[in-house]
């Protein structure tokens, strides 16, 4: 229980939050914070065919950052898709996706790609223990021209975890949860 | 038509009067009664005193709640006490006196405001800055727009889009650096996809209009360059040495926020504010005493003692947190 001096900290706060607009930042797995970096990186490779399997995209998040990946491109450059040619997404050792839409183009119905290129949706948290992996597979005997492009942002997360993991979702916080809410609330 | 001839003749059918004056009134005039006829108003008084009639029921004299309430018959109230079964059972479970309750601490969570570094508050003024430079050789960088964050502002970039001259052929790859102060934070590469003179259509990954996704966060008095590199077609054969002479601009959205220090997740003042890792909880014995002085009333109760296993009593009897009930 609170002693009164804290009882009187804690309405000092509660009082402040009265008294002044509330800050109240989105989580790092949400939206960027105020130490976050951005990660937008695309590249324009020419792969040589190959029975292995080739990275393409790398990500690596800086120390004490977790890294939200968002978005991705991964598509020969010029149609028709080429019969070889795949792609897959891996986190560390892990495959994440084999089977990546091959449509990733606009509307390649008629047979070439119309720019600009379409994102891919993607959601994926990772450590800076991990790293964020997109390969290609050029199985057709010719070199293959491949657009690929990662979109999303590094966190300030000094922790190491993912943060929220095991935890409620909509708790308010265990402070005001079981201080506040309890005695002061009716 | 003569002149005798009456416009309307109303039709009256000589019947036999019933026991009802309103049906005696439709049979004897045979139009809806719609418009007063003179004598309307007596009408009942004269017939009743005819003693032809039965007087009905005036509205003024009719208890229209009891007429229409006939069916309803009253029931005592049942309660449906919540939480334990000895709850407000005061034969089992005498009631006690009850703690002192606090007063309800009203806006306990003040307006939610998102940081300026997350989105862009009232004050916020847009920003497209527009950057553009000659590019003269290949494989050379040349910075197509610096911009330096004024004191009290903080620019958060949303989008970075670009355009290339049309002279610069299909398949010219070129590369995009983004530095804060110097230290290089994002770079990608893009290409001249199509010759579409759509530049929205001409490159792979961004333009004007369909601006990279690129969240930064550059705070007062930074600085924010955006270069680029033109690499040439792949394979990549081009030197510095190789002429280009074409035209680039570069675009940055975003925002340029009044600044509010907000980091770890403060609201301090916005210019002068303290620095990271100096004392953020100077300010709360000045806050206290203000909110005091705000609100005497509140002060016997923060200072009062409440200990956990009075407020378990309390709830115990009460069943439940919020389930005050009104007892009649």
């Amino acid at each position: 229980m609170l002693k009164p001096e804290q009882q009187l900290d804690l309405a000092t706060i509660l009082g402040y939050l009265k008294e002044a607009p509330t800050p109240v930042r989105a989580p790092g797995w949400e939206d960027q914070g105020y130490w976050g970096r951005p990660v937008a990186q695309s590249h324009i490779r020419s792969i040589p065919s190959s029975p292995l399997w080739q990275s393409i995209e790398e990500v690596r998040p800086p120390t004490e950052y977790n890294t939200v990946l968002r978005h991705y491109v991964a598509t020969p450059l010029y149609l028709p898709y080429p019969a070889g040619l795949s792609f897959r997404l891996r986190v560390d050792q892990g495959i994440l996706d084999m089977n990546l839409l091959p449509g990733v183009d606009r509307a390649h119905a008629g047979g070439i790609n119309q720019f600009q290129l379409v994102k891919q949706k993607l959601q994926v948290v990772i450590t800076d223990a991990d790293v964020f992996v997109m390969e290609v597979l050029n199985t057709s005997g010719v070199e293959q021209v491949v657009a690929s492009a990662v979109y999303g942002w590094h966190y300030y997360d000094p922790d190491g975890e993912l943060s929220g993991a095991g935890e409620s979702r909509v708790d308010a916080g265990s402070l005001v949860e079981d201080l506040a809410l309890r005695h002061f609330d009716e | 038509m003569s002149k005798n001839e009456p416009l309307f003749v109303m039709p009256i059918k000589p019947v036999k009067r019933t026991n009802n004056i309103a049906v005696d009134r439709e049979l004897w005039t045979g139009v809806p009664c719609i418009v007063p006829r003179p004598g309307d108003q007596n009408l009942p008084d004269r017939q009743m005193q005819e003693g032809t009639v039965e007087p009905y029921p005036q509205v003024d004299n009719m208890d229209i709640d009891r007429e229409m309430w006939t069916f309803y018959t009253d029931a005592p109230r049942r309660e449906a006490p919540e939480g334990p079964p000895n709850a407000r059972r005061p034969e089992v479970a005498p009631q006690k006196a009850l703690p002192t309750r606090r007063p309800p601490f009203f806006p306990m969570f003040g307006e939610r405001i998102c940081p300026p570094y997350q989105c862009p508050g009232v004050w916020a003024r847009p920003v497209h800055q527009i950057g553009a430079d000659c590019l003269g050789f290949y494989e050379t960088e040349y910075t197509l727009l610096s911009f330096n964050v004024p004191d009290t502002r903080l620019l958060l970039i949303e989008g970075i889009g670009y355009e290339l001259q049309d002279a610069l052929p299909v398949g010219e790859i070129f590369t995009i650096r983004v530095r804060r102060n110097g230290e290089t934070l994002a770079e990608w590469q893009d290409i001249v996809a199509a010759a579409d003179p759509n530049p929205v259509r001409r490159y792979a990954f961004g333009s004007f209009l369909n601006p990279v996704a690129f969240r930064l966060r550059v705070d007062r008095t930074q600085n924010v360059t955006i270069s680029i590199t033109v690499n040439g077609p792949l394979p990549f054969a081009k030197t510095s040495a190789d002429p280009l002479n074409i035209e680039a601009k570069v675009i940055l959205y975003g925002y340029l926020d009044q600044l509010r220090d907000t980091r770890e997740g403060g609201q301090r003042a916005r210019v002068a504010g303290p620095e990271r890792g100096q004392d953020r909880f100077a300010h709360i014995p000045e806050q206290a005493a203000r909110y005091l002085a705000a609100m005497p009333e509140l002060e016997p109760y923060l200072q009062e003692k409440f200990d956990d296993e009075d407020m378990e009593q309390y709830y115990a009897e009460m069943g439940t947190m919020g389930g005050a009930v009104d007892v009649e």
